[in-house]
């Protein structure tokens, strides 16, 4: 329902306005991750067995709109904070987006950040992908998104990376206009 | 869900730009197109409107008015042209990725009877929606001065059929006649959410006010119209007709639809829930027709190259339905419909519609000015001929029921009884608050 009102107005609004216009929408993707706690994730390295690096799959319900639209860019940035409680190494921040549940974390993830980590240190890791590949665009177009987070430690590491900001910028060209 | 959503945009678009539609109309005279729509002799809308005129001489020589007119439907050959597959054309395809509404909703507004000459610049703006958990905005940017902040709507009186037979001005008939209107209001918070880009607000209705009466029936007419005073050359004339409305049918509803916020805009697992009620009451054709009384009259008077009318046509025009049924509907998450009453009587009202008209003849020259007001406004129209041997110089200007000012002009050529004419009209019933221009042309028959 939620996709659906959204697509709606976003439709309706772009239908009425645009003639070459495109319609961009900036989503605040971490707003919705915080609101679950999965903006926050420990990791420890080596990864001791049974111990996850990933958070539970998120569902964020995206755009809607259809297949037969066109994506023309989707932007992705933000900033992820690695609290180091001590070691040192190097931790890596991947984000996943997939439209099935299942098949979140065996593909491949949608952008990383890498950073050094040293004890008792906070590593402030901005990030800024200008354009997802081809490839993951289409997922945007479904009415359900699922989002993973996972942070793989090199060395012998453990701390927690926070997710401070995250924000998606998709630009649709539908031919609409 | 794509169409869904396209389908419900254009409905939006459609009856949104259908008030600026139903201040134009569909002229198939590059005359009085010229002329910025004035009518003038016997044709438009002087007959219809004014009961008296059936009696005014039509006096071609006076206006030089043609026995008949064929329009030359140039636009249909550009737009033929452009669209030579249109069964499989993308562009008309909602499932196409070519598919552009934009281009639908200006065609069906702007039929291509005639040349489109300079088309109205639609907005190029980008829009933005700013998303987040708890918050949604919307930005439109230039587009949103297309959003109406007042009531919008189409509504028609019409009568498409009046047979009957008369002796000295007297007429006997029946006129078969249809009502109908649709209205739309964007409610304060849907309005400033679209137009003045408010966030959204939390547990908030945004909706519209949506109201729809469709009726029609017959009416055995007794009329009459004649010259009071006066003789051919100049008179006062005189006419009126009283109706017995039988009303087959009518369906109307009232009510508000839209959709209510969560307590976070996008947090719960339902945030949005549609909501609406209405009330629809309606008299199906077989149920006991519904009656009533109402009537025209209208005035005439020429004097020398001076003539004026006046005519009000459906007043006290009544209609009661003594078999009505009344339902009302709820949705709220999931739909509700109850009930009311049945085999109630109800009353429906037909808009009084007139008409004043004013028209100079000296030499070759007509200069002319009408209101029409058919019950969503008044469209002015104020235009004049010079006719020069075989040519004649037309302009015009009119104040349409967005109360914009729209002009007219063109010319004709004339070889005994055939006659070429061209007209363009400004225009603003595209997707636009810019103006288009269209060139209708004509072949008169004298």
């Amino acid at each position: 329902m939620r996709a659906k009102w959204l697509c709606l107005v976003a439709l309706t609004a772009a239908v009425a306005g645009c003639g070459q216009g495109r319609a961009i929408f900036d989503i605040d993707v971490f707003s919705f991750l915080k609101a679950t706690n999965a903006d926050t994730l420990p990791y420890v390295g080596p990864l001791p067995p049974g111990v996850p690096d990933t958070i539970p799959v998120q569902t964020i319900k995206s755009l809607g709109i259809g297949s037969s639209s066109i994506v023309d860019t989707v932007r992705l940035f933000g900033s992820v904070d690695f609290v180091n409680r001590n070691g040192t190494g190097s931790v890596t921040f991947q984000v996943y987006f997939d439209t099935a549940k299942s098949a979140v974390y065996t593909g491949t993830p949608a952008f990383s950040v890498s950073g050094p980590v040293t004890p008792g240190v906070t590593t402030t890791s901005p990030f800024d992908i200008p354009d997802l590949p081809t490839a993951l665009k289409p997922l945007f177009l479904a009415s359900t998104v699922y989002v993973g987070i996972r942070a793989s430690a090199t060395g012998t590491i453990a701390g927690t990376a926070k997710l401070t900001a995250l924000r998606a910028r998709i630009v649709i060209q539908d031919k609409l206009f | 869900m794509r169409t869904f959503v396209l389908g419900f945009g254009l409905v939006v678009l459609v009856a949104g730009a259908a008030a600026p539609a139903a201040a134009q109309w569909l002229v198939t005279d590059a005359r009085r197109i010229g002329m910025g729509g004035l009518s003038l002799g016997r044709a438009g809308s002087l007959e219809r409107y004014n009961p008296a005129y059936r009696a005014v001489d039509a006096r071609a020589d006076r206006h030089g008015q043609p026995k008949v007119t064929i329009p030359i439907p140039l636009g249909i050959i550009q737009f033929l042209h452009d669209h030579p597959h249109l069964s499989s054309d993308p562009a008309f395809d909602p499932k196409s990725t070519g598919f552009n509404p934009i281009l639908v909703v200006n065609t069906i507004l702007n039929l291509p009877l005639y040349l489109e000459v300079k088309k109205a610049p639609t907005p190029t703006n980008d829009v933005a929606f700013t998303i987040g958990r708890d918050s949604l905005l919307v930005n439109l940017g230039a587009a949103a001065q297309l959003v109406p902040e007042d009531q919008f709507g189409i509504s028609g009186s019409s009568r498409p059929f009046s047979p009957g037979f008369g002796f000295k001005g007297f007429r006997v008939g029946v006129m078969g006649w249809i009502h109908d209107d649709v209205e739309f209001q964007l409610d304060d918070n849907l309005l400033g959410f679209l137009r003045d880009s408010q966030p959204a607000q939390h547990n908030t209705f945004y909706g519209s006010f949506v109201h729809g009466t469709v009726e029609g029936g017959f009416a055995p007419t007794v009329s009459y119209a004649g010259r009071i005073v006066g003789d051919s050359a100049g008179g006062f004339y005189a006419g009126g007709a009283l109706h017995y409305y039988l009303g087959v049918g009518y369906g109307r509803t009232d009510g508000d639809a839209g959709f209510i916020t969560g307590g976070t805009i996008f947090g719960g697992s339902n945030p949005v829930t549609p909501d609406g009620r209405t009330l629809t009451q309606y008299s199906k054709p077989g149920n006991s027709l519904g009656h009533g009384i109402g009537g025209d009259i209208g005035v005439a008077w020429v004097s020398g190259p001076v003539e004026i009318g006046v005519g009000v046509n459906d007043i006290g025009a009544t209609i009661t339905w003594p078999d009505t049924r009344l339902d009302s509907a709820f949705y709220h998450d999931s739909t509700y419909s109850k009930p009311v009453a049945n085999h109630v009587e109800t009353k429906t009202k037909l808009p009084v519609s007139y008409i004043a008209n004013l028209a100079y003849t000296v030499g070759n020259t007509t200069l002319g000015a009408d209101v029409l007001n058919t019950g969503r406004g008044s469209v002015v129209h104020i235009g004049g001929e010079q006719r020069v041997g075989l040519f004649a110089v037309r302009g015009g200007v009119a104040r349409d029921q967005r109360k914009r000012i729209e002009f007219g002009f063109g010319g004709g050529l004339r070889f005994g009884g055939l006659g070429l004419d061209v007209g363009f009209w400004t225009h603003t019933n595209s997707l636009s608050n810019e103006r288009g221009i269209t060139m209708a042309t004509s072949l008169s028959i004298y």
